[in-house]
Order: C-alpha cells, then sequence, then structure tokens
C-alpha cells in the first residue's frame, strides 16, 4: 500500500467535500474485505503485521472522509493549508453572539434539569429546539465552506472550519445534557 | 501440466485438508466449545452428554478438577472451590474491596498487582484458574476433532477492556492454545443467527450473562458486520440476580431474636443460601410461585415478588440500550431484530422488557446458552482457514475511550470508543523543562475526565530523550488496538528520530516475567520439559508459516517476484522445513526470522495486489477461463 496516497486515491474516489457517502461505503468494505486482519489468521507474521497497518490506515481514511469537519480539515491540509485547531480565531462578532446567546441558553437548560421541579417534557422541547438551531447554522457552515474551498478562499474556509468547531462542541454538549435527561 | 507433490513424512500432507479450529465461550458461570462439521456449528459435549462446562475449579491436594464435580464440591469447600472466577480476570487487588463480599475465597497479600488466591492447590491467579477450565474445553476440542487444534477462537465480553482482554489472552497461553481472535460475545451471537445471509439491516445484540451485561448495535451489509456501538456492564448478570434474591431469603428468615444478615453468612452458608436463591428463580421461569426450604423453614417466592427484585437490576440494562442507540445514531424503529444470548435472558421479565423497549420480538430460537460458542466456532472456521470464500467479515469496535494523563489530573483522549478497529492514532507531546531527558506516561481507559474516575492501564518511562529546551522535543506517542482490541503503545522522539526506551507497568495485567513463570510452573518445573514445550511452539510456528508461504507463492509467487527473489525465498522456506525437524527451538526461531525477512517485501506486493482487487472489484481468477 502506497501511504503517500491520500485518503480520496486510497478509495479511487473523486476528491470533493461531501462525498458519496454510499459509494464511500461500499468502497470501504470492498477494501476491508481483502485486507483486514481476519483474512490473514492464517499467514506468515509479515502479512499479518502489514494487515494491521493497512487495515487500520483504512478504517482512519474511511472515518476522515465521512465526517464532514475531518474531510473539510484533511482537504485544507492537503491543499498545504493545515489547520490547527488549538489556535484557531474567529473574526466575526455577529456569530461569537450568537454562539454566547447559545451557551447561555444551554446553561439555563442545564440549571433547569438540576433542578428539583423539572418538566422533562418542556424542558426536552427547548433542547430540541435550541439543537435545531444549530444543526442549522451547521448546515449552513457545511455550504459556505464548500463554497469557499471551491472558490479556492482558502482563509475563508479556514474560518468556516473554526466555527463547525464550536458548532460540533456545541452539539456534542447538547447530545450530553439530553443524555442526562434519560437517566 | 500440475506437478504431482509429495510431501515429507511427518509434513501435513495436504495443505487444503481442513483444519481443526474451535469456539470457547469462557463464560462467568458456565463455558462451552463448539466446532464446525459438515458445515454447522455444533456443542461439544462430555462423556454424559453434558454440553455446559460449570465456570468452577477446585484445588485438593491430589490436584485440579474442573467443572460439575467441582461445582459439586463448592457448598463443602468454599474455599479451594473457585466460581466466578471470571469476574476477578483483569482485575486490580485494590479494586477487590467493592467486590470482597462476594468472593470470600483467601487472597494473599503481596507485591503482584493481580489478585493471588491461597488454594489447597498452592496459590493461583485468576488467570490460571481460567486457563484450567480453557485447557479442560480443548480437551473435549481435541478428543473430539482427534487431533492437537491449529487454532480456537475466545469470547469475550464486547465491553471488557484491555486489561481483561490481556488476562483472557495470558489464561490461552499458558493453557498452550493458539488464539485465533478474541471475538466479541454478541458479534459471535449474530454470526450464529445467520443473520450475515441476510441482505442488510440493523440489529440490536442483548447479552445477559451470570456476571456480565453488554449491549451491542450491528449494521449488517453484503456479509459485514459492522459494531456501531458497544455498551454494558462488566460486573452485573444473573449472579446479581440470585445475590438480591438471597438478600431477600435473608430477611425472610430474619426474627426479633435472631436476626440474619448478608454480612455475618458462613461462606457455606452464603454458597448454601445462593444456590437456593438460583432454585427460586428457576422454579419461577416456568411457574408463578416457587417455593424453598432451609433449616425446616419453607421460604415461599411470587414472581410478582422476584419481579420487584430485579427490576432495578434490568432497569439499567435497559439504560445502557438506550445509550448505545444515542452512540450508533439509530433509532429504536431502525432495529430489524434484536437477539437473545445468556442464561439470564431466559427470564420472562427480561425478555419482556427487551421487547417492550426495541417495540419487536426479540429472537430466541437458538439456545441462550450455546449462540455464542457457536458463532465462535463458525469465525474460528474461517480465521483457520477452511472457508477461504467466505464473504463474512467483523469489523468491530473499542468498547471504551483510551487516553493520556495530561497536567492536572485530566485524561486526553487518544481513540474514542466505538472506533472501528484495528485503529493506529499518534498524539504529540512536548517536554516542559529545559534539558528534560524522561517524561512519565500514564495510559488510562474510561469516558471520564478526571484520572481518577477512569480505568489505569498502564504506566511508562519514556527515558532517553535528547536534552532540549522546554518545548522543542516533539514525543510522539502512538497508540495501537488490534483486532483482538489489545493495546500496545509506542514513542518516539520525531524531531531527532530517537526512539524512546519504554519501561511498562501493566496495572492490572501480568509483566512477562510473570507470565513465564506461570509457563514454567504449569510444566512441573522439568528443565526438558519447558524446552520441549518451546521447540514444540516454534515447529507449529514454523509449520504454519511454511504452509502459508507455499501457498502464496503457489499463487502469485511468479508473478510477484523475481527470478531472484523467488529462489531465495524458496531456499530459505527449504533450509526451515529441514530446520524444524531437528533443530532446538533457538535455531529454529533464527530460521523462522530469515524466511520473515525474505518475505517481507513480498507480503507487501501481495497486500497491493489485494487492495487493486478490491477496488477493481473482481478477483483475479474470474479471468482465468477467459485468459487464453
Amino acid at each position: 500500500m502506497d501511504f503517500s496516497q491520500n485518503y480520496f486515491e486510497l478509495f479511487g474516489i473523486p476528491k470533493a467535500f461531501l462525498v458519496d457517502t454510499m459509494m464511500l461505503a461500499d468502497k470501504y468494505r470492498q477494501l476491508q474485505k481483502e485486507l483486514h486482519p481476519d483474512k490473514f489468521a492464517n499467514k506468515s507474521a509479515s502479512e499479518q503485521r502489514l494487515s494491521v497497518q493497512f487495515s487500520s490506515h483504512i478504517n482512519t481514511a474511511y472515518q476522515t472522509l465521512k465526517s464532514p469537519l475531518l474531510c473539510a480539515e484533511y482537504l485544507l491540509e492537503l491543499a498545504d493549508f493545515p489547520v490547527n485547531s488549538h489556535s484557531l480565531t474567529i473574526d466575526d462578532s455577529a456569530f461569537l453572539y450568537k454562539q454566547m446567546e447559545w451557551r447561555e441558553g444551554l446553561a439555563d437548560l442545564s440549571a433547569e434539569i438540576s433542578s428539583p421541579s423539572l418538566d422533562v417534557m418542556s424542558t426536552t422541547k427547548q433542547l430540541e429546539a435550541l439543537m435545531l438551531e444549530v444543526v442549522d447554522e451547521r448546515q449552513q457552515l457545511l455550504e459556505s465552506f464548500e463554497a469557499y474551498f471551491h472558490q479556492q478562499k482558502l482563509n475563508e474556509a479556514k474560518q468556516a472550519v473554526a466555527k463547525l468547531h464550536f458548532v460540533e462542541k456545541m452539539l456534542s454538549e447538547i447530545d450530553r445534557l439530553e443524555e442526562s435527561l434519560l437517566d | 501440466m500440475a506437478l504431482l507433490q509429495i510431501a515429507e513424512p511427518g509434513q501435513s500432507p495436504e495443505p487444503h485438508a481442513l483444519k481443526r479450529a474451535v469456539g470457547i465461550d469462557l463464560g462467568t458461570t458456565n463455558s462451552l466449545v463448539a466446532t464446525v462439521r459438515n458445515n454447522r456449528a455444533e456443542t461439544l459435549s462430555d462423556i454424559d452428554g453434558r454440553v455446559l462446562l460449570p465456570s468452577v475449579v477446585r484445588y485438593t491436594q491430589e490436584g485440579v478438577v474442573v467443572g460439575h464435580e467441582a461445582k459439586a464440591a463448592a457448598a463443602i469447600d468454599p474455599l479451594n472451590t473457585l466460581i466466578s472466577i471470571k469476574r476477578l480476570m483483569g482485575r486490580g487487588n485494590e479494586e477487590l474491596q467493592n467486590q470482597e463480599k462476594q468472593f470470600s475465597y483467601r487472597f494473599v497479600s503481596n507485591n503482584s498487582v493481580v489478585p493471588h488466591i491461597e488454594t489447597a492447590g498452592g496459590i493461583k491467579t485468576p488467570i490460571e484458574i481460567s486457563a484450567e477450565i480453557l485447557s479442560e474445553l480443548a480437551m473435549r476440542g481435541k478428543e473430539t476433532l482427534g487431533g492437537e487444534l491449529d487454532g480456537v477462537v475466545i469470547t469475550v465480553p464486547a465491553y471488557f477492556d484491555d486489561a481483561q482482554r490481556q488476562a483472557t489472552k495470558d489464561a490461552a497461553s499458558i493453557a498452550g492454545l493458539n488464539v485465533l481472535r478474541l471475538l466479541n460475545e454478541p458479534t459471535a451471537a449474530a454470526v450464529a443467527y445467520g443473520l450475515d445471509k441476510q441482505d442488510s439491516g440493523v440489529i440490536a445484540i442483548y447479552d445477559l450473562g451470570g456476571g456480565t451485561f453488554d449491549i451491542s448495535i450491528l449494521r449488517l451489509t453484503k456479509g459485514v458486520f459492522e459494531v456501531l456501538a458497544t455498551g454494558g456492564n462488566s460486573a452485573l448478570g444473573g449472579d446479581d440476580f440470585d445475590y438480591a434474591i438471597m438478600q431477600w431469603v435473608c430477611e425472610q428468615l430474619s426474627t426479633e431474636q435472631t436476626p440474619l444478615t448478608v454480612e455475618e453468612l458462613s461462606p457455606e452458608q452464603e454458597r448454601e443460601l445462593l444456590t437456593l436463591s438460583c432454585d427460586l428463580k428457576e422454579q419461577l421461569t416456568d411457574k408463578s410461585t416457587a417455593v424453598i426450604s432451609y433449616k425446616k423453614n419453607d421460604i415461599e417466592l411470587t414472581r410478582e415478588q422476584l419481579n420487584q427484585l430485579i427490576d432495578p437490576l434490568i432497569a439499567k440494562t435497559l439504560l445502557a440500550c438506550k445509550r448505545s442507540l444515542r452512540d450508533a445514531g439509530i433509532d429504536k424503529a431502525d432495529i430489524a431484530n434484536v437477539v437473545m444470548v445468556g442464561g439470564s435472558t431466559r427470564n420472562l421479565r427480561v425478555r419482556q422488557n427487551v421487547a417492550e423497549l426495541f417495540e419487536c420480538e426479540p429472537l430466541v430460537d437458538i439456545d441462550p446458552d450455546r449462540v455464542v460458542a457457536m458463532g465462535a466456532a463458525l469465525q474460528a472456521d474461517i480465521l483457520v482457514g477452511n472457508k477461504p470464500d467466505s464473504d463474512l467479515l467483523l469489523l468491530d469496535v473499542v468498547p471504551l475511550s483510551l487516553g493520556l494523563e495530561t497536567m492536572g489530573g485530566l485524561v486526553e483522549k487518544v481513540i474514542h470508543r466505538n472506533t472501528t478497529i484495528p485503529v493506529t492514532k499518534a498524539q504529540e507531546f512536548t517536554t516542559f523543562k529545559d534539558g528534560q531527558t524522561a517524561m512519565s506516561i500514564h495510559v488510562l481507559q474510561g469516558e471520564r475526565e478526571l484520572v481518577s474516575d477512569c480505568r489505569s492501564l498502564a504506566r511508562f518511562e519514556l527515558r532517553g530523550i535528547p536534552p532540549m529546551v522546554a518545548g522543542a522535543a516533539h514525543i510522539r506517542i502512538t497508540f495501537q488496538v488490534d483486532a483482538d482490541g489489545l493495546l500496545s503503545v509506542n514513542a518516539e522522539e520525531t524531531s531527532t528520530g530517537v526512539a524512546a526506551e519504554i519501561i511498562v507497568k501493566p496495572s492490572y495485567g501480568l509483566s512477562d516475567d510473570e507470565v513465564t513463570d506461570m509457563l514454567r510452573d504449569s510444566f512441573s518445573n522439568a528443565k526438558r520439559d519447558i524446552e520441549i514445550r518451546a521447540q514444540r511452539e516454534q515447529q507449529v510456528e514454523a509449520e504454519r508459516l511454511i504452509e502459508a508461504l507455499s501457498i502464496a507463492l503457489e499463487e502469485d509467487g511468479q508473478e510477484l517476484l523475481s527470478a531472484d527473489e523467488f529462489k531465495a525465498l524458496s531456499l530459505a522456506i527449504d533450509n526451515l522445513k529441514r530446520s524444524h525437524n531437528e533443530d532446538g527451538a533457538d535455531k529454529i526461531r533464527a530460521e523462522i526470522e530469515r524466511v520473515n525477512g525474505l518475505s517481507d517485501a513480498f507480503a507487501a506486493r501481495r497486500m497491493d495486489n489485494n487492495i487493486k482487487k478490491a477496488l477493481s472489484g473482481h478477483h483475479l481468477n474470474e479471468f482465468d477461463n477467459t485468459s487464453l
């Protein structure tokens, strides 16, 4: 296996944002059917070692292309414009303001959940409304990333990725809160 | 014209002959072994026709007994009769505190992190005790199949962490078994139901055994099972039902004058009451009222009362199911099938609750005690090479996140739970002091953010980092989880390429030295025995290699190797063939290494060929007939 191939070449699919997930999954399963360690359980030690390496590599590639955020970052990396998620800054005050509002909403809901007078129905509804709003924002950001990347406006594309990071974090916090409502 | 092959005496005469492989379900309460014969998985029974082997080991001065005979002695000899030992696998001494009430053995305090138990047969670890059970089952397999086993698949709860998996693999190596794969129990059950024959769909596997609970959500597409999410509780099972009933029984036996609490029971009393409690539970499977008698007291338990006792335990399992559905991103309406596994799913209350949660009737056609072993046998048959055309592939996941301790006692996750295995992931760290040459690394498993809330797997010391200013060193730490779900960790200073020396201290596992010591002990300490065993192990390895490479060379040696390469590799294989019949372990090992070294490039080219095949969507041999 040529580890210098990019993930798109590895799967033999065109380089693009938001790849055809059905086709990707299909190629992924075909590759694993040939390379997974289970196919080498009675083979030589060298083949077993290689199979673990290859199969891991395919798993990583699949996870990357499957996730819109990871795929966006990967495309920027391939364009020699890597994103360091720890040192990303956002210079869009409207977005930052919106994000603060979400956080306040989340904190309020979190307080409601731990209060003794919790109304599960109404809290669940509010949580879902918040989630829909954030999901909507994510969709817009993905679309703008695609447009910027297509136009080779890499700085703007990078900004979209930075915002997507915030949005994903927000979604996972909403998720965690929703899970605590289940208990 | 094809050349006829004449096998040398003592070598496997027919490389395509069926191999002997079994699947072993190493359970908390009972264990089983199964194999595939005439394309069907069947569980193997002992001479008395019993399929279940109680996972009970009794040590006496005369020797060791495993199974029914040991179980029968549990009440009279509780200190030397070890039950539910699976619960101690991969557990540390300090972790025993919570479970101590359920284990009234004589634990020895020593320096090891692994619990040691004093028995009439000497001091034993849970790993050695499990090895006895594995040996007993392997023996059953050998007798049925008429010879040494080529390989085994051993099942583990999907929720087992790294230490518990490693302990299981160590037990197999002490029992002298060639482990083809550690397979997750729920995945095995899905295979046993032949669900891979269906076209596609999402399946939930609800596995409530004696001591563990697992829930897995799988997606099936054209023979490939992808585990989407797995969850559960490695310390919750039918034993807890019995324990809850026993507590209730004690309450019934208490009077104001003579109160009776579980804490005050002697080990013998406790065993007896537990057996009676289990009896009550089993009676209620097909009756609405059950009665036992203890010291002339009749105790009656109704099904409603039983339900009240076990409902809180069932509720815990349902919560885990909901979590896994969320993790998998699956709506319960999308679940096509629910498979029931484990003896405790015979309980009607459990079935009813599961049916309500998933809104579909669970599959219970295959005996829930046997289904895992049967699936393991089917997978063993494939892995050992008996079914080269099989389309079945299992893509399993890491059950619990793996991470490293960072500043402030926090855990930085490196591999998240439910990531498909095998997986390799690297993370870079740096030094925080000028001239720092060592770094201590702590590997953890779990979902929580604080180190104290996660399970410690190992501690590493990295030494030999070249002295640099703070922050200049790039220490790359690589986690690799293999297809057995076992973790290995590597470290390297990337700016200079110096591989740092690693000293591993498994937090709850045996060190390599301890495993070697146990192996030695299991061979009556005779030096000659150890040599013979080492030689035998290398011979088996050599035979596997010779066979694998002979087939590979035949398939595409001409195509992928130059004439010189082909000659060199063939020569090395011939040398190994000669050596492996005559020489000692070290010499054979050296020959194996030589062959491995020469075959690396060949292996890589074969893999590349596989990739091409996969992406073109055709097998090369499809074109064989048209190439002329």
